[in-house]
C-alpha cells in the first residue's frame, strides 16, 4: 500500500471533476493503487451528492420523460469501454495514453535519466514517464515544485524511501534534492515538473542548457 | 395495531435504482422525477444553457439506466452514484473528452483489503451522517465545498473571485473536508 497520499484538495477536485488534465491523470494512476485514496475519493463524493441535494430544482421538459423511454432499448452509441491489458506496472490510465512498457521510445533527458512526453496539455514542462536507472545517485535542485507518481521501483532522499504508488510531492526550497535510486530495478514514475530541475554536480547550470526541457 | 393502517414511506431513491436494476421502468420514472431536477440544476450550473442542460441530464439518466446492475446499494446511496456519473457525463460533454478513470479490472489494480462485515459502513446512514456534518459547518467552509463541488471552478478561480490567497481557499476546503472525515471515523464505524 502506498505511504504517501493524494493532498487533500485534490481529493475534493478530483470528486468535484474539477482537477485540470495532467493532476487528473496522475490522480487516477494513484487511485488504481491506493485503496486508502479510493474510500477518500467515495467520502467526497458523498459531500457532493449532499451539496447537490441542497440545491434548487430546474424544471424537466415535460415530455423528456418519454424521449428517454423511447431511447432504452436502443444499442448503445459509444464502445464499450476496452479491457485494461497491461502487464500490471503501468496503471490503465496511463497505459491508455503511453502504450505498454516494452514499446516506450525513451529519450535522454539527462545523466541516468530517460523520458518519455505525454499528450496531456499543462501549465509547465509535459506531463512524462521517467526512467532513472537502478542505483544512480541523482542529486540535483528544483526551481519549481514536483509532483511524482512512483510506478516502478523507488528512490531513498532526505525524507525516506518513496516506493511503488507513493505521490512524491517537492516543493522548491533551494536545497540539493540527494536522490538515490534504489539498486535492484530502474525507478519508473510519472512526473509533473512545473521547471527543469539542475543537477546539483559541477557545471550543473551550464548541463542544464543541453537538458531536454 | 394494524400495521396495514400506517401509511407506508415512499420508497428512497437507493430503493428506486435497486428496482430500476431489475428494469422496472415505474421506478425508473419515479427516480427520474425525484432527482432530475436537482441533477438538471447542477449540469445547468455547469454548462449554463438549459436546452443543452436537458439533454446532458437525459444522457445521465439513460447511463443510470444501463449502469443500475452495477450499482452497489451497500456502498453509495443513489444520490452518491448518480452525482458521480452527472459529473463524468457532463464534464465529458464539456470538454468533449473522457477524464481517465481507475479501472477495477486493470492488472495494475491494489484492492482493498476485505472488511469485517461488522465494519462495513452503511451507505445511507454515511450519507445521513455526511448532510449534518455539511449543515454544522461554518458558512465560508460550506460555500467553498459548495463551489468546489459545483462550479467549475478550479480552486484558483475561486481564490481569484473571492479575493482571498489560494493557500487560503485551500486549506479552507482542506479543513471543510477533514471535518466530514473525522465526523465518518467518530461514529461507530
Amino acid at each position: 500500500m502506498p505511504r504517501e497520499h493524494l493532498p487533500q484538495d485534490w481529493v475534493v477536485a478530483w470528486a468535484a471533476g474539477t482537477l485540470p488534465p495532467a493532476e487528473g491523470l496522475l490522480c487516477a494512476a494513484h487511485l488504481t493503487l491506493c485503496p486508502a485514496c479510493r474510500q477518500a475519493v467515495e467520502v467526497a463524493e458523498c459531500g457532493g451528492a449532499a451539496v447537490l441535494a441542497a440545491e434548487p430544482e430546474v424544471a424537466l421538459d415535460p415530455s423528456g420523460f418519454d424521449a428517454l423511454l423511447a431511447r432504452l432499448d436502443e444499442p448503445s452509441d459509444e464502445e464499450a469501454p476496452p479491457a485494461p491489458g497491461g502487464d500490471g506496472v503501468l496503471p490503465w490510465p496511463v497505459l491508455q495514453q503511453t502504450g505498454p512498457l516494452e514499446g516506450l521510445a525513451w529519450q535522454w533527458l539527462a545523466p541516468w535519466t530517460y523520458g518519455v512526453d505525454l499528450d496531456v496539455p499543462t501549465a509547465g514542462l509535459p506531463l512524462r514517464l521517467v526512467r532513472m536507472s537502478a542505483g544512480a545517485y541523482l542529486p540535483h535542485r528544483h526551481q519549481g515544485a514536483e509532483i511524482g507518481l512512483i510506478l516502478q521501483g523507488g528512490w531513498s532522499d532526505a525524507a525516506g524511501h518513496h516506493g511503488r504508488g507513493d505521490l512524491a510531492f517537492v516543493e522548491v526550497d533551494g536545497e540539493v534534492h540527494h536522490q538515490r535510486i534504489d539498486a535492484d530495478q530502474d525507478c519508473i514514475a510519472l512526473v509533473l515538473n512545473e521547471a527543469v530541475a539542475v543537477p546539483a554536480v559541477p557545471f550543473g547550470r551550464w548541463l542544464a542548457r543541453f537538458l531536454r526541457t | 395495531m394494524n400495521l396495514s393502517l400506517v401509511p407506508s414511506q415512499p420508497p428512497t431513491p437507493t430503493e428506486l435504482l435497486v428496482r430500476v436494476a431489475a428494469r422496472d421502468r415505474g421506478a425508473y420514472r419515479a427516480l427520474y422525477l425525484a432527482l432530475g431536477p436537482r441533477i438538471k440544476g447542477y449540469v445547468l450550473r455547469l454548462c449554463g444553457d438549459a436546452g443543452r442542460a436537458e439533454e446532458i441530464t437525459q444522457d445521465i439518466f439513460l447511463q443510470a439506466w444501463r449502469k443500475a446492475s452495477i450499482f452497489d446499494p451497500a456502498r453509495a446511496t443513489a444520490e452518491t452514484w448518480l452525482f458521480a456519473i452527472a459529473r463524468n457525463r457532463t464534464y465529458d460533454h464539456l470538454r468533449r473528452a473522457k477524464r481517465p478513470q481507475p479501472d477495477q479490472r486493470d492488472p495494475a489494480w491494489v484492492p482493498a483489503a476485505p472488511e469485517p462485515v461488522e465494519q462495513a459502513v452503511e451507505a445511507q446512514r454515511r450519507a445521513v451522517r455526511i448532510q449534518a456534518a455539511l449543515d454544522e459547518l461554518p458558512e465560508a467552509q460550506r460555500e467553498v465545498m459548495r463551489q468546489a463541488f459545483y462550479e467549475a471552478r478550479s480552486y484558483a478561480t475561486i481564490a481569484e473571485e473571492q479575493g482571498v490567497a489560494l493557500g487560503t481557499i485551500k486549506s479552507r476546503a482542506r479543513l471543510a473536508f477533514e471535518r466530514l472525515r473525522s465526523r465518518l471515523a467518530g461514529e461507530d464505524l
